[in-house]
């Protein structure tokens, strides 16, 4: 049980890497990226072709340059385009930008369950009452790292306050010479990386296939809701939170109710957030603050 | 009529429906749920249900289905209804989530996930299956509910209400409108309607699975359908619907392998290219506007 719970967690030490791209694209641009999820599969499959011909590292780095690319061109193609209309057109838009990358995959490598094989899959670590699965512990520190980086990255960083000032007012960062939508581009890529990069851990860790876009989306969603738009650490802590219930409930009762569980725990931080409620317009984009 | 033109114009009737039930909270109060195939979904197994457990006529579990849904749109809307803008929309996906992974999992009522298949034939049957033409009349008079409903409602108090939530809550409250009320109580309309479309497909269908009946490409989809004819409007939807149902079934006579990708690109380009709807003047110039602005960005630094 503690054992279930404590690889649970380390499981979602994955999805907090997504959320936490999901949470800084949201935070800078005001769009909530729904294809985070198709996005994580992508960055499995890039991994998991790669790591058939060379090597598993190999694979992630493609992972992320596979990511870096999607976001950028997502962000000058679509997302720049619908600054300034109504929110469900961006969020329709990444949808459909997922949809596509799922039917890509699933055209491309079909449905079947796909895992990259190595020595550490397998392996077992006993750590005092608790077993940890080798594989999955080498991932979450890969994804605690990639969080922290692009925390860093975005906090510390010239690039990062640029960035910032950017968002907080798209007009005054044009008047001092900002490459506004190129920076907001880069902002995208960064975020699909973070994805891209959690999905090849996950195809390090276990078997994935092209359809698991949605599930993954909705746990992202949840976690990025659950951290707030605040920092980057908090929707990781979400993730990781959500991967131990996950893992918990899914030793006790059916795994079909992690989902349902998940939307409760959402609804009760929602509810006792009352800054969610109030903190973003109707159109969601604007002045949205930077990374405090 | 053919089979072929009799299963074309149902599915075009269902997708009026659905994009009726989210114009009505997405297009008139702008609140743009991503969970409306919840309803849908709720709808399809409340009338699988009431036929199968309860042996009523399908006459009878119709009606009753969209209460049911309308009665979940209630329970989901008193939380949800509260956040705004993307957090409404990314509360309601995660919800009909939930709604699907329940469905799936709850045995008594769904044979875990492998589906139920309600009676048509034999002596047990509730209601002889209709038949594609029988099905073609009933959707169309949904559809015309449908639209009949949304056009009453942009006339009445409550769509006049609806529309100033949607351009300034905070001025709707101020001017005297009850905005958690009227917000709910379209919510629960769209809700019944959706409800009444799954409740239709699923006795058309047969066999209910939670995969089919909780699909959120249906949202997507019917999305796109309103954004494409002008959300908000009464017929713009239908244009929507006509549009895009058109092109989903040539891509499903030519690419049936493709068709999730060709959609995708579709919604894509409505999104992009035909924001504020066709059924609305002046698209012509908004279709052109973003190919403009990409040859000549306007979003360089004004000062070098």
């Amino acid at each position: 049980m503690s054992s279930a719970l404590a690889n649970g967690a380390l499981g979602g030490g994955l999805i907090g890497l997504a959320a936490a791209g999901f949470t800084a694209l949201w935070r800078l641009t005001g769009v909530l990226n729904l294809a985070q999820g198709a996005l994580m599969i992508a960055g499995a499959y890039a991994t998991w072709a790669v790591a058939a011909a060379l090597d598993a590292p190999a694979g992630l780095l493609v992972a992320l340059l596979v990511g870096g690319l999607i976001g950028y061109a997502l962000q000058r193609g679509l997302l720049n385009l619908l600054l300034g209309q109504p929110g469900y057109l961006a969020l329709a838009g990444t949808f459909s930008v997922g949809l596509a990358l799922d039917s890509l995959a699933t055209l491309l490598f079909s449905n079947d369950y796909r895992v990259v094989p190595s020595v550490i899959t397998t392996t077992v670590i006993t750590l005092g009452p608790l077993h940890l699965v080798a594989a999955g512990l080498v991932a979450f520190c890969c994804a605690a790292l990639a969080t922290g980086a692009l925390g860093h990255l975005l906090r510390h960083t010239h690039f990062g306050l640029a960035l910032r000032a950017a968002s907080i007012d798209r007009d005054a960062g044009r008047l001092t010479g900002l490459p506004v939508p190129a920076l907001f581009g880069v902002a995208a890529a960064l975020s699909a990386a973070a994805a891209t990069f959690a999905g090849g851990l996950l195809s390090l860790t276990g078997p994935f296939t092209a359809t698991d876009g949605n599930q993954l989306l909705v746990l992202i969603a949840a976690a990025a809701m659950i951290g707030g738009a605040g920092r980057l650490w908090r929707a990781f802590a979400a993730g990781v939170l959500l991967g131990a219930i996950e893992g918990t409930v899914g030793y006790l009762a059916p795994a079909a109710l992690t989902d349902a569980l998940a939307i409760v725990i959402l609804l009760a931080a929602l509810a006792l957030a009352p800054r969610a409620r109030d903190a973003l317009g109707r159109t969601g984009v604007g002045g949205l603050g930077g990374l405090s | 009529m053919s089979t072929f033109v009799e299963s074309t114009l149902t599915t075009l009737c269902l997708y009026v429906v659905v994009a009726q039930s989210w114009n009505l909270i997405g297009g008139l109060a702008g609140y743009a749920s991503f969970g409306q195939v919840a309803f849908y979904g709720v709808g399809g197994y409340a009338v699988a249900l009431l036929m199968l457990d309860a042996s009523l006529s399908f006459w009878v579990a119709l009606p009753l289905a969209a209460l049911v849904a309308g009665a979940y749109g209630l329970l989901l809307g008193l939380p949800l209804l509260r956040l705004r803008g993307e957090y409404f929309a990314v509360a309601t996906l995660v919800a009909a989530a939930a709604t699907q992974a329940l469905a799936a999992w709850q045995p008594a009522f769904t044979s875990q996930g492998a589906g139920l298949t309600i009676t048509t034939v034999g002596t047990h049957q509730t209601t002889p299956y209709l038949g594609a033409g029988g099905f073609t009349l009933l959707f169309a008079g949904l559809a015309a509910f449908s639209v009949g409903v949304v056009a009453v409602l942009t006339h009445t108090r409550l769509g006049y209400a609806l529309r100033v939530i949607r351009d300034d809550e905070r001025l709707a409250r101020a001017v005297g409108v009850r905005a958690g009320w009227t917000k709910l109580t379209a919510f629960a309309v769209s809700a019944a309607l959706a409800g009444l479309a799954g409740g239709a497909s699923a006795f058309r269908l047969v066999t209910v699975t939670p995969g089919q009946m909780f699909d959120p490409t249906i949202t997507v989809l019917t999305i796109a359908m309103v954004v494409l004819g002008g959300a908000g409007t009464v017929f713009g939807p239908v244009i929507g619907a006509v549009a895009l149902t058109a092109l989903t079934t040539a891509v499903d006579a030519v690419l049936p392998s493709s068709r999730d990708l060709v959609l995708a690109l579709v919604i894509l380009a409505a999104v992009v290219f035909v924001p504020r709807g066709l059924g609305r003047s002046g698209h012509m110039v908004r279709l052109f506007a973003p190919l403009t602005e990409l040859r000549r960005p306007r979003q360089r630094p004004l000062l070098r």
